[in-house]
This record gives C-alpha cells, structure tokens and sequence, in this order.
C-alpha cells in the first residue's frame, strides 16, 4: 500500500471528509466496474458502489491494514452482491474443487492482418460470451483478470478454499471453450 | 474462421479475451454522492463510549463494593447460618435436581449466544 494512501486512510480514519473523498475518487473506478460486471446493470452498480463507500466509511475503524484498501473494499462489494443476489454465494459454494490442470496463461501474437482482424472478431465474441456467464463465473473473472488478484487473494477474501476458487475460474474457461465451438459452427454454417 | 481452432488456440483466444476484457469507464463521478450521504453517518470512531459503558461501569463496582462491605460488617452468626443455608441448599440440589446446574449452566450459554451471534453475523456481512 503506498504511503499516501496508507496517510489517506488514517486521516479518514479519524474521521476526516476530505480524505475519505480522495480515496472515494480514487477507488470509485474498481468498485464500480466489480459491481457492473456482477449485477450488469449500470444504475444498480452506481447505488451499490456508493453503498460501499458508506459501508466503508463507518466500518473504517475496523481496516487495520492487515489486506489492501481495495482488496477490502471488493469485500464489501461482494457482500452487498450477497445481498442483492441470493443465489451467488450459493452458487460460489456449490463449484467444489475438482479442478485438476489449469489453462496456461500465455500472450497471443498474429502474424498477418486477417489473423488479427479474425481476432478482434473473436475477442468481441468472446467479451460478449462472458457478460453471459453466471454471476458467480464473472465475479471470479473480475477479481481475476480486471483486478488482478491472485487465487489466493480471491479466496481469502470470499472465504472459499483455493481449490473452489481455481474450479470456478476453469469452468468459466470451459464455458467460453463452449462459446468458441459455437462460434466455429455459426461460422461454418454462414458463408 | 479457418479449421484450425486447436485446443492451444482456443486456451490463447480465451486467455486474450480475458486479459483485454477491461475496465469500463465511470458513467458519472459519485464522490459528492457519497460524501453527502456519509455527513449523514456519524464520523468513524476507533473507540466509542456510550452511556451504556458507563452505567455498568458505575453498577458494578457499586455492587461489589455493596457486597464486601455487607459481608464485612454482618454479625458472625448470621454469616454462620447464611453458609449453613448455602450448603444445604447446594446439597438439596444436587440430591432433588441433579439436572439444574447443567441446565442453568447450558440455559445461560445458550442466552448469552442468543445476544451475541446476531451482533457478530450483522458485523460479519458488513
């Protein structure tokens, strides 16, 4: 945690507006887009991100530090997320941990201009395939890939065994494998 | 779309998908929102005293002072018979009512659960 923040914090903490205002400005972008891509809806995400910097604001005597400001605020967001949508910790407890291998991470390079223009087709397929997935699916994306955080972040913060969190990441790929398929068959069929 | 959508292709798509699949902008600042409905909350305080604390605070000390000064000052024999009446009755119970001491103690437990395990599930879904 930088030191700024780490000073905003504490001022905030003791109950100063300005600096709860400066981490709200600067958090507000991440909490907002974590909420969007779990409720889709962009009204809903407004009110929920602001009802997390309320929750934030009288819980902050209880952040000691122990995690990242963010990281805690995500934690929140997922509880509101709870609330508003019953079924997601549910389904979150449900995936298991059977996971055995894992897709690897690696980047994508095309050599000649129709392999990229096929790709940005593709990749906007995709992107759409993932606003379809279950709400439990796009949450572990969102703290995965939009937020960066590592497995053990995200199980530690939604309380989940690591293995829980791996399964639910693999059958989020597995889905858009799905989607992929489907894409290759409509592609085949028009010509 | 060509035939080769082998599954490493298909891992490197999905991996690409997920990597470029940003941030969205904010549709509308909430800081001002924010900040006005938090004027409303009171300021956060690491510690808070309430009037509560300080009412305990008073009682016990007062009961216990009450209690040491009783038995202080009570005549020896009345201490004598009040331990007498303590025994006896600890004896009647456990001869008449074996199961009222667990059931006080579990009863209690379970009171004392009863106030506390809605507090901490409120404090653990903030």
């Amino acid at each position: 945690m930088p030191d700024s923040e780490r000073h905003l914090i504490q001022r905030a903490q003791k109950g100063d507006h300005e600096a709860f205002a400066a981490l709200v400005t600067e958090h507000q972008r991440y909490v907002y887009n974590l909420a969007l891509r779990v409720l889709k809806n962009e009204e809903e995400a407004l009110d929920l991100a602001q009802e997390t910097f309320v929750r934030a604001w009288t819980a902050l005597p209880n952040f000691r530090g122990q995690s990242q400001f963010r990281t805690w605020l995500y934690r929140i967001v997922t509880n509101l997320c709870y609330n508003r949508l019953p079924n997601l910790r549910r389904s979150l407890n449900e995936l298991g941990n059977d996971v055995i291998s894992e897709i690897p991470e690696t980047d994508l390079t095309f050599d000649n201009p129709a392999q990229r223009f096929e790709s940005h087709e593709l990749r906007s397929y995709l992107h759409k395939a993932i606003d379809e997935l279950d709400e439990n699916y796009r949450l572990l994306i969102s703290l995965r890939y939009q937020n960066e955080l590592s497995y053990e972040e995200i199980a530690k913060m939604l309380n989940l065994p690591l293995g829980t969190v791996k399964t639910g990441l693999f059958r989020a790929k597995e889905q858009l494998r799905c989607a992929l398929e489907r894409y290759k068959e409509l592609s085949w069929t028009i010509p | 779309m060509d035939d080769s959508l082998t599954p490493e292709k298909q891992n490197l798509l999905i991996e690409d998908a997920l990597h470029t699949y940003t941030m969205v902008p904010m549709p509308r600042d909430i800081t001002v929102d924010v900040m006005s409905r938090t004027q409303t909350v009171p300021a956060p305080r690491a510690f808070r005293l309430t009037w509560n604390d300080f009412a305990l605070g008073i009682i016990f000390p007062l009961c216990i002072t009450a209690v040491w000064f009783g038995l202080n000052n009570l005549p020896p024999l009345v201490i004598a018979q009040l331990h007498k009446e303590s025994i006896l009755l600890y004896q009647h119970i456990l001869v008449n009512a074996r199961w009222l001491i667990p059931a006080f103690s579990f009863g209690l437990a379970g009171f004392l659960a009863a106030l506390t395990i809605p507090y901490l599930r409120r404090e653990l879904m903030k």
